[in-house]
């Protein structure tokens, strides 16, 4: 067992170190690049316009209110493609039949193009935040109702068996084995695909949109304002950042059990 | 209180068909501790998977107290080989799990399970997860359980 002092020591020696190295190194190299020119401001704005975009922005006002309209977004239009995928992933895992009449569909849904279903949204939910909702829906809950439904499967059939012979009917099989058995590979679904909701943000806000980071990025991409692209862009990502880190603090929390790494 | 007549068990079909099982008698009696003992691959864990109701019978007979065995049930414990605790569950909730399924209450089944828990040298470590124990260990709460 490591004391709570070799733990901090390796935190800041080990792997994030090495991570904030790399940041800087991509710093560096983007700095070095733009400030001498080698790459023309028009395609790479320096680092200080960057920053002076992110002031601009917040003296429009829109700094916060805009990173505030797109999580919530974001949030919305995810929550419901996990309220919609845990109950029909476990269906698919626990039934052939299920299995047999869902499964086809939402593989074959997985790859519709999602920029090309926008023009859909707008027809059937409007141009509020209904359709918004719905476009980070749609890039998200077919992959992710499969995945939950593998994460169920992937329950050792072991462990089935041994609440079998201890006399489980089925349903307490559900509730006691396959519900937490299941935990750390859903909790890891889920993980990964609000990585994926953010990617969607875009194309959220593509159209009918007045507001939000992807609004923004799309009118700066009409004005060539490069800088308040790249504002825009590292904010989504650091924000996309936050919730892989919440993540995985929550896994650690919720699944203490787990010998997998991957909620480190 | 098990019997088992020229039971068999075959695996596969056609030209890929393996006898796991051929004929077999058994009988175990009330109280009696019985052993299986052969070589790798013989078919000591379908034979033991089929009294627990895990594997089907292809032909022949297995009882347990004049009942045909038909699936997996409470009147057959069984400790699988690799132990295959919960591993969410702590040891005493693992030990408790039969009488959970039983819809005992948390004082009867935390006081029976503590007996247990006792039985095999494990008291203080109630609370620990099987990712904590050691092989040993793992094996005796599964026992246990």
């Amino acid at each position: 067992m490591t004391t709570p002092r070799i733990h901090l020591v390796r935190r800041v020696t080990g792997p994030a170190a090495l991570s904030l190295l790399s940041f800087g190194t991509i710093l560096a190299l983007w700095t070095g690049l733009s400030w001498s020119g080698a790459v023309k401001p028009l395609f790479l704005p320096r680092p200080e316009a960057v920053l002076t975009a992110f002031v601009t922005m917040h003296r429009e006002g829109i700094l916060w209110s805009y990173t505030w309209d797109s999580t919530y977004r974001v949030m919305v239009g995810w929550s419901l493609a996990v309220a919609a995928a845990l109950p029909l992933g476990v269906l698919i895992a626990s039934s052939k039949k299920a299995e047999a009449i869902l499964s086809p569909v939402f593989e074959f849904s997985r790859y519709l193009p999602v920029v090309a279903l926008v023009p859909l949204t707008l027809l059937y939910f409007g141009i509020g935040d209904g359709q918004k909702f719905m476009v980070i829906f749609l890039g998200t809950f077919f992959q992710l109702v499969l995945m939950v439904a593998d994460s169920v499967a992937n329950v050792p059939r072991d462990l089935v068996r041994a609440a079998a012979t201890l006399g489980a009917s089925p349903w307490q099989t559900y509730r006691l084995v396959l519900i937490p058995g299941s935990l750390p590979g859903v909790m890891d679904n889920l993980r990964i695909t609000i990585g994926w909701a953010w990617t969607y943000l875009v194309v959220a806000e593509l159209i009918a949109a007045n507001s939000g980071l992807g609004y923004m990025i799309l009118r700066a991409q009409r004005f060539l304002a490069i800088d308040r692209i790249f504002a825009g862009l590292i904010l989504i990502g650091l924000l996309g950042l936050g919730t892989d880190y919440l993540f995985k603090w929550l896994t650690r929390v919720i699944v203490p059990w787990s010998e997998k790494k991957a909620g480190r | 209180m098990l019997n088992i007549t020229n039971l068999s068990k075959t695996f596969g079909d056609g030209a890929n068909t393996v006898t796991a099982v051929d004929h077999v008698d058994m009988h175990v009696g009330k109280g009696e501790l019985a052993v299986v003992v052969g070589p790798s691959g013989c078919g000591k864990s379908t034979l033991l998977n089929i009294v627990a109701g895990l594997e089907t019978k292809t032909s022949g007979d297995a009882r347990i107290m004049g009942r045909d065995i038909q699936g997996p049930g409470a009147d057959r414990g069984m400790v699988f080989q690799s132990y295959t605790l919960f591993p969410w569950l702590t040891v005493q909730k693992n030990v408790e799990f039969g009488l959970r399924i039983k819809n005992m209450q948390a004082k009867e089944r935390a006081d029976i399970a503590q007996q247990y828990i006792r039985l095999v040298g494990l008291e203080g470590r109630e609370k620990a997860l099987p990712k904590e124990l050691s092989g040993g260990m793992k094996q005796r709460v599964a026992r246990q359980r």
